[in-house]
This record gives structure tokens, sequence and C-alpha cells, in this order.
């Protein structure tokens, strides 16, 4: 049994582009069976506004603004669903401009004690070279670029930080995985959700197991 | 005001307390009637300009400069936000800890059940598995998409509750996509007919054996 655990497990898909936030409603996605109509009628609107639509439906939630679309769900069960929305909804609306996606994951672990929880923070940043002139040094946070392989993203970023959601002992970790695959419409980036996100969001996973498995 | 041109992301309420904003609007040029209080846990959506990198000197752009416009979310520290929008909870009242997911596809679709082909994806080196599921297990919203070569996903897990309950459950969810739109249909079929410029026709590769 690892000696960690993922307390709290999200997932978001953000894209950027040029969205109508009015278009996007529990109503419409029913519409189009991407959701169950009985989800869109238990949906939670939050606003409804040309400039920004906000609701949670099917475990999914959806911010639109006229710049930005981020799809979240902090169910793991519901990652698959996501995608699939997002892939339903930009082959509805095929004609979207976008130009940038990223797969986010956010995991918040708890480890078993205070001193795995200094060793880890030790491991990832020997605090020796900065103990001759910081007194009590600790991490908060550390941001590691690099590429996932056989992914065309841009770059892969993983942040690691103390958790303010799990405590004591928590840590946490965001990864974002960038892609920028040219072409103006959202076809290009509906094929990324397609075969790269649920790759990077469980490579996301495994990178934060590998680091939580090392001895500290 | 106008929310023209502007985005927003969700940080942690603890977040605005360690930047100094004991009350939401706590920001030069905000104005007191917007004050909200924040709840310790609660999430906060920001409204703020377009995300850029602080002007200092001798600074590494680059560094920032890309995926900072999609990364999704939480423990978010930059200094420059203004906290404007209070809204859903962060730390969700359930939770499922997936154990075990499977993506499955309709064999056959039978009186008594429905027969699928299960892939682990927990243990992805697992061999496929055939398995009936039971007609009560499906979701009836999703029941006029059960037909052979439907996907469905199959997670068990536990659920937990704020209050610290933990229930076994069981979850079928089958996939939603709409169908082919006429512009990948066409995009399909100039690739088949350039394929079959470059190879030939695949009936005669098939039956003759030339290329």
């Amino acid at each position: 049994m690892p000696e960690h655990r993922c307390e709290l497990d999200g997932a978001a898909l953000v894209l950027i582009g040029s969205f109508n936030p009015a278009i996007v409603q529990p109503s419409w996605l029913a519409r189009h069976k991407l959701i169950r109509d009985e989800e869109a009628d238990a949906a939670e609107v939050r606003m409804v506004l040309p400039q920004l639509t906000d609701f949670t439906v099917a475990g999914l939630s959806l911010q639109v603004t006229q710049d930005r679309l981020v799809v979240t769900t902090v169910d793991a069960s519901k990652f698959q669903p996501l995608c699939d929305l997002v892939i339903g909804m930009f082959t509805l609306l095929e004609h979207t401009p976008a130009t940038a996606i990223g797969v986010n994951r956010m995991m918040h672990f708890r480890l078993p004690s205070a001193e795995k929880f200094r060793g880890f923070g030790d491991m990832l940043a020997p605090k020796q070279v900065w103990e001759a002139k910081l007194t009590s040094p600790a991490l908060l946070s550390e941001t590691m670029q690099g590429q996932r392989p056989s992914s065309s993203s841009k770059q892969l970023r993983m942040k690691i930080e103390s958790s303010v959601r799990v405590a004591p002992f928590g840590v946490y970790f965001e990864s974002n995985e960038h892609f920028e695959p040219g072409g103006q419409d959202v076809s290009a980036l509906r094929r990324i959700v397609a075969e790269f996100a649920m790759g990077s969001l469980a490579y996301a996973r495994d990178l934060a197991d590998h680091l939580l498995s090392q001895q500290y | 005001m106008s929310m023209k041109r502007k985005n927003y992301q969700p940080v942690q309420a603890e977040t605005a307390l360690m930047l100094g904003f004991t009350n939401i609007g706590d920001v030069s040029g905000t104005p007191t009637a917007a004050r909200t209080t924040v709840e310790a846990g609660a999430p906060v959506f920001v409204l703020r300009p377009e995300p850029r990198v602080p002007e200092l000197p001798l600074r590494n752009r680059e560094i920032q400069a890309t995926s900072a416009v999609t990364t999704a979310v939480a423990n978010d520290l930059k200094p420059e936000v203004v906290p404007v929008v209070l809204s859903r909870e962060y730390l969700p009242e359930r939770y499922f800890d997936v154990r075990q997911f499977w993506q499955g596809t309709v064999d056959s679709v039978a009186r008594d059940g429905v027969k699928a082909v299960l892939e682990d994806v927990t243990n992805p080196q697992n061999s496929r598995e055939t398995a009936i599921i039971q007609w009560e297990d499906i979701p009836e919203g999703d029941a006029d998409l059960v037909a052979p070569g439907a996907v469905f996903y199959w997670s068990i897990g536990y659920e937990s509750t704020i209050t610290g309950q933990r229930n076994g459950v069981s979850s079928i969810r089958f996939r939603r996509l709409p169908a082919w739109t006429r512009s990948e249909l066409e995009a399909a079929h100039r690739e088949a007919q350039e394929l079959e410029q470059l190879f030939g026709d695949p009936t005669s590769v098939a039956t003759t054996g030339r290329r």
C-alpha cells in the first residue's frame, strides 16, 4: 500500500479562443444529447450572461467567458465524460476560433507524518544551501517544466505546493499540459482532447506517484 | 462594472487572506459596496485583466509566458488578483474515490442484460473481459444509447461525504458524442481518396496481392 493517499482529485480543460457564453447552457447540452435531460433539469446555474456563463451539470462545472472556456470536475470518475463533453460541444460548434488548450489535473495528497512531509520538501528542494543565510527555510511552491513523452504539447508543468485543502501534511500537485496546435478553429483542439487529454491526466497522476514513492 | 475583455479563475480563499484581503474588495479602486467577506475554504472567483507577467526588471518573462493562460486553478499565489465574485463550494460535499474504472463496449443487447467487453483502465495490463450488465444497473436516462458498439464508463469506488460517511458506489455512464459533422465526413472522404491514390484500390490489393 502506498503511504500517500490522494484525498482530492480534479481535472480541468481550459480552452483559449473566442466563445459565445450565452450559447453554452444545460438545456443546450441536453438538446444535443451531450447530457441526460434529468441532469439538465438538476443543473446548478449560477450565472448566464452574454459575457459569462457559470453552471454545474452532471458533476462538471463550466465557466465560459468570451475568451476562455473552462470545464472542471472534482470527480475522478468524470474525467472521460469531461473530455467527451468538450469534444461534443466543439463538434457542434466546429467553427469556433480557438488557439490553445490546457489539460490540468489538481491532486491533494496526504502524507502519513510530519517527518515524511518535511522529507518530501527536502527531497524536492534541499535546504542546506539556504540555511547558511535563511533561518527555517521551507518550500512553499515548486514548478518543474518538461515534456511528456509521445505528446505533441508545447510543455508540461507540474507545480507542487503545501496543500491548503488537505491538512495536516497535505501536498498539492497541479499539472498543466499546454497545447498550441496552430490553426484558427477548434477542430485541432478537439483532436488533442480526443488523443491526448486522458493520457495527460493519467501521466500527471503517475508523475505524482513517482515523486511521492521516492525515499525521503 | 464591464466584464468585457476580462477573465476569471478560482483561487483559494486562504490565498486571498494570505494576500491581506480580509474582505473581498480590499483592493485600491474597488468600491466599498462591492465588498464581500470570504469564508475560509470557500472558493473565490476573481475577475482580473488578461494574465500577464508583472513588469519587473531583468525578469525571465518567457518562463511564465506560455502555459499560464491555460492553467486552471487552485493554489494560485499570484498577487495581482482582484476578487469579485464568490460562488460555489470548493470542497465538494460528496467526493467519489474511484477504485476501479472500466471502459466498456456493448457487444449485444438482450432482454436480461447487456453483454459488453470491458477494458480495465485502472490496470491497463489486465486483459479484456466480457460481462453481462443488468438493465437495472444502467441509468434510465442512458437507456436509449444502449446499442451494439456503444461505449460506456463503469466506475466502482467509495463516495465520501463531508460528514465522513463512506458508501460503496457503482456508476455506469454511456458516452455521449454528437454524430459526425458534414465537414468531418468530407475530410474523411478526402483522406480516403488520397490514400487510394497513394496505394491504389484497396480491393484489388486484397484480391490480387499487388500494390
